[in-house]
């Protein structure tokens, strides 16, 4: 019965869950949830939200499988090819989340519905396009009620954007810890003075805070107030008002460009162009066709494009979020359902999180990578952080089934940066080494040396997990 | 306090945003409204100092029927 495959995620509301039969994923919507659901077929907002793809279309389900007294419907929606969570977003993918959360918002006012709540959870990307995911999110509205999700936007979205704003991006890392959002108490307290004359920050964020303070112990000091309506008018204005709060929050400024990237390699022009074709090429050797690639420390994503340009499905993985930002914010339609840029240090990859250790994937569930690319990364994990070649190999081998990866020797210059203020405590870093860890877990397909570099390119073929 | 939320009561909207809302969305709502009526006659204005090329660029916005 469905239940028994119900996602970990999947249990709060009433209207309906998620469950996953054999690699699909479907969603149940419960009797509960029938006026609700109908409604929003055939009040046309469904239709608007598909025809402008802000939401996942859905099929139904003819004959589900199994019995369930609380059963109406069950829907399969589209699916995502990977799915990400807001602790591994950048900037600006939290930030057009949350735009989307409001946009959708706004449908439904005037299709006679209201969003029941504002959770970042309810927001996945296709590469980069953030899309709704929450089919079962609507309810009807009856105009006079309050949002019960404003309190939930402005800690999922508004806050954590705002903080990181006026502090350090990185500081949208402690969404992996607050998981129901940034609590207001905490935002205001880390914001520095001028924030305050953020637009909109001050209601959002302080006086609601004030608010919530004044609230927190209601009941037992004091009246509680009965009877709280906000007009059609007010609801208008409230998501105005929030919309252009976010839009105000200016993201990082991306310190290279394109162009500049040569710089800070110890590629030649040429040199980078040969690399680019041999990357291509390896991929083109990988059997079968590769649909899935993970791209780690892919910055930019230059590399990425190439297994996108193969028509893979690219995630691609930096530890610096501005990096990220930058390859979110390029406008190459080539590129925009089929490269997702995220946020993640593979010394210390995403975990398991929320309620029983089981309600968000670790990075590990969600792979393995057909194929994983990791090209000038192997010094920063063997030197930078001191991991052992063969502990990096088993990495490599528990992600991906075939791994293209750039051996960096010590006589290349960035390795020298990296021992310049160092011991050398790394006798056995060298080529020889490498390829006896890797082949521990992989054999091998290609090796090649990039000429006008000291670096050699390899394709390898995992043992154990296999295509 | 029950009855003035919908009866699946799925998410906990906290008390504190509940009442500040009516404020803000006021507020808000007025403001919005009065910058809607305000930015037509501010942009003529300016337009009066700038070059078409940027009263194009500025012209983009969001359109959802």
């Amino acid at each position: 019965m469905s239940r028994d495959r119900q996602h970990a995620s999947s249990f709060r509301d009433p209207a309906g869950f998620i469950f996953v039969d054999k690699d699909t994923v479907y969603r149940q919507i419960n009797n509960q949830g029938k006026a609700d659901f109908d409604h929003f077929i055939e009040s046309g907002l469904y239709d608007v939200l598909v025809k402008k793809e802000l939401i996942v279309p859905h099929t139904e389900v003819k004959k589900p499988a199994g019995s369930d007294p609380d059963r109406y419907k069950v829907i399969q929606p589209q699916a995502i090819p990977f799915i990400s969570y807001p602790y591994e977003w950048a900037f600006s993918q939290l930030k057009d989340a949350a735009l989307l959360t409001l946009r959708i918002q706004k449908l439904a006012l005037k299709h006679g519905m209201i969003l029941k709540d504002a959770s970042a959870y309810n927001v996945q990307f296709i590469g980069k396009k953030p899309i709704f995911i929450d089919t079962l999110s609507f309810k009807k509205y009856v105009p006079g009620e309050p949002w019960e999700g404003y309190k939930q936007f402005c800690e999922h979205f508004l806050a954590p954007l705002a903080v990181a704003r006026y502090t350090t991006y990185d500081v949208l890392k402690i969404l992996a810890v607050e998981l129901e959002g940034m609590p207001l108490d905490m935002a205001v307290s880390l914001l520095p003075p001028r924030a305050r004359f953020g637009r909109g920050l001050l209601s959002h964020l302080y006086v609601h805070n004030a608010s919530q303070k004044k609230y927190q112990n209601a009941g037992a000091a004091g009246t509680v107030p009965t009877k709280r309506k906000i007009s059609a008018f007010a609801m208008d204005g409230l998501m105005a008002s929030l919309q252009s709060s976010v839009k105000a929050l200016r993201a990082p400024k991306q310190q290279t460009e394109w162009g500049n990237y040569y710089d800070f390699t110890n590629y030649t022009d040429e040199a980078f162009k040969r690399k680019q074709k041999m990357v291509r090429d390896f991929l083109g050797k990988v059997s079968p066709k590769p649909k899935m690639v993970w791209d780690m420390g892919a910055n930019n994503g230059e590399f990425s494009a190439r297994a996108a340009d193969l028509g893979a499905y690219t995630v691609a993985f930096d530890i610096d979020p501005v990096a990220v930002e930058r390859n979110y914010a390029a406008k190459d339609e080539a590129y925009q359902t089929t490269m997702l840029p995220l946020v993640q240090d593979c010394t210390n990859p995403s975990t398991a999180l929320g309620w029983m250790g089981a309600e968000r994937d670790s990075l590990f569930q969600r792979g393995p990578a057909d194929v994983v690319m990791a090209l000038a990364i192997i010094h920063h994990l063997a030197i930078g952080r001191n991991l052992p070649l063969p502990q990096v190999a088993a990495f490599l081998a528990s992600i991906g089934k075939h791994v293209i990866i750039e051996f960096v020797p010590k006589e290349d210059s960035k390795v020298q940066i990296l021992l310049a203020s160092r011991e050398d405590i790394f006798p056995e870093y060298d080529i020889e080494h490498f390829q006896k860890a890797m082949e521990q877990y992989f054999t091998l397909t290609e090796k090649k040396a990039i000429n006008g570099t000291k670096r050699t390119l390899f394709l390898y073929k995992n043992k154990q997990k296999k295509a | 306090m029950h009855s003035l939320l919908n009866q699946f009561g799925y998410l906990d909207p906290g008390t504190g945003s509940i009442v500040i809302q009516a404020v803000v969305g006021v507020v808000a709502g007025v403001t919005v409204f009065a910058r809607r009526r305000i930015t037509p006659v501010f942009y003529k204005i300016r337009n009066l100092f700038s070059s078409q090329k940027t009263r194009d660029a500025k012209a983009g916005k969001d359109n959802d029927e």
